[in-house]
């Protein structure tokens, strides 16, 4: 387990507590992550005319690398859980919110899915929110994408870094 | 150059309460802490709401919160239930990626969406699973744990009410300060207040901004207290010098990485300001979660140190 450097020896047992096995390879590099995230949203921008909010994934901050300033732009938020904020902003914008999750495992102690879901939350934007996903090199380069339509969203799931 | 003018916040409560680390060491597992943490982060909403309801935008911030616990939606399910559970407010979210700066990029989120003018940032800040390294930083020095609850009102008619800017190398203390200084161009305020940084930045910026024109540097009383640090500072420049006319204050954060924000907060002579501090046992927490329960309403401005 990397984390922190450890002083005292309740934090070995502390660490442990939070460490989980995962078998899922680390794939990207913490910088690679941000550049593959840059990549989705800058593309998103440009595909997508007239988007309110871009809610990225991102948890805690990482204390080696700062964050890009694509990811610090006023059009995203960076939050644990961008789907919470969908309908609050729906109410707002009456749509144009885009939803980034992912969870890869970058080389540090956080486990993940290697996954990146990626969706649009109206009916308006999906023919760009298609276009999106074309240009998108990330999205190229999933090894698996699954095309999902929900009611009022539409939604790329579950496509996996391998 | 771009215009930094920004619209003014009005602040109706602020609340912090110093907790001295380790957190809640007498349980035995992280959930049971994170149930305690949402008790104590709903006990100080409560503290912070006033008496009649409202509808206000709740959203959570941090720079230290045990990330790698939180990443697992089950122990951040827990958390926002037990803070809905403890206060009738859901969080919208957690922002913890922008580390200091976190409140001012969650408050220009709730300015540029905003859907009611009422809103809550609480800034949190404790090692749930107790490691030491951020207990004295080789470079930050020693940090201050806590909660911060600010419940405050966005402009009726909208616009920009935070300046935010980021990343630069180095933490950024030099364009901190330059952006400070163009901010003050713009904005009549009172005061500025600071994070709390150690004596040769402190020195510096006093220096270059004006001793007379800065909040207290409580860094050597409280060490840095991540993003509480300038809210902090106003309950202290409070609790000496009631408020009888609406003062406009500075409150500016800046991050490890450089993200920085800068916003205008009127304080008002209805403001309430609370400061405790408290160790962070089980069996305080759980007197000070009861105790704000009897006293839930009372609202005075109160300063020293709780149980």
């Amino acid at each position: 387990l990397g984390t922190l450097p450890f002083s005292a020896p309740h934090e070995y047992s502390a660490a442990s507590s939070v460490e989980e096995y995962c078998s899922v390879p680390v794939l990207l590099s913490p910088s690679q992550r941000y550049t593959l995230l840059t990549e989705l949203i800058t593309t998103a921008r440009k595909e997508i005319g007239g988007l309110k909010a871009i809610l990225l994934r991102l948890c805690g901050p990482d204390f080696q690398l700062s964050l890009p300033v694509e990811l610090l732009a006023r059009d995203v938020l960076l939050t644990y859980d961008p789907d919470a904020l969908v309908s609050r902003l729906n109410k707002v914008h009456a749509g144009g919110v885009l939803t980034i999750w992912q969870d890869l495992r970058v080389d540090t102690c956080a486990a993940g899915t290697n996954e990146i879901s990626v969706a649009i939350h109206d009916e308006d934007h999906i023919p760009q929110f298609m276009r999106f996903l074309k240009a998108s090199t990330t999205i190229a380069s999933l090894s698996a994408c699954n095309e999902t339509v929900l009611v009022g969203s539409h939604a790329v799931t579950a496509g996996a870094i391998a | 150059m771009k215009s930094m003018r920004c619209e003014e916040i009005t602040v109706d409560a602020i609340c912090h309460w110093r907790m001295e680390p380790p957190f809640a060491f007498d349980l035995e597992s992280n959930i049971e802490r994170i149930d305690l943490l949402a008790a104590c982060i709903g006990a100080q909403i409560r503290e912070v709401l006033p008496a009649e309801k409202h509808d206000y935008d709740l959203v959570l911030c941090s720079s230290y919160l045990s990330q790698y616990l939180l990443c697992d939606s089950r122990n951040l399910a827990a958390l926002m239930e037990g803070i809905h559970k403890a206060c009738d407010l859901y969080p919208l979210t957690l922002v913890h990626s922008y580390e200091c700066a976190g409140w001012s990029y969650a408050l220009r989120f709730l300015a540029d969406h905003a859907r009611t003018r009422k809103a809550i940032l609480v800034v949190i800040d404790i090692d749930i699973v107790n490691l030491g390294f951020f207990l004295d930083h080789p470079l930050i020095g020693k940090s201050g744990f806590g909660i911060t609850s600010i419940l405050l009102q966005l402009p009726a008619h909208g616009g920009e009410v935070v300046f935010v800017d980021g990343p630069y190398d180095g933490s950024g203390f030099k364009e901190f300060i330059r952006a400070i200084r163009s901010f003050r161009t713009e904005m009549s305020v009172e005061r500025t207040f600071l994070p709390f940084f150690r004596d040769d930045l402190a020195e510096i910026a006093a220096r270059i901004l004006g001793r007379e024109s800065l909040g207290p540097n409580l860094a050597p009383e409280f060490g840095h207290c991540f993003g509480s640090d300038a809210w902090i500072g106003i309950i202290r420049s409070m609790a000496g010098n009631p408020v009888t006319e609406p003062r406009r204050v500075i409150a500016a954060t800046l991050a490890y990485h450089g993200y920085m924000g800068l916003c205008t907060a009127k304080i008002t002579k209805e403001t309430t300001a609370e400061f405790l501090a408290f160790k962070s046992d089980l069996g305080t927490l759980n007197q000070m979660i009861a105790r704000k329960q009897t006293e839930r309403g009372a609202s005075a401005l109160a300063y020293g140190r709780g149980a």
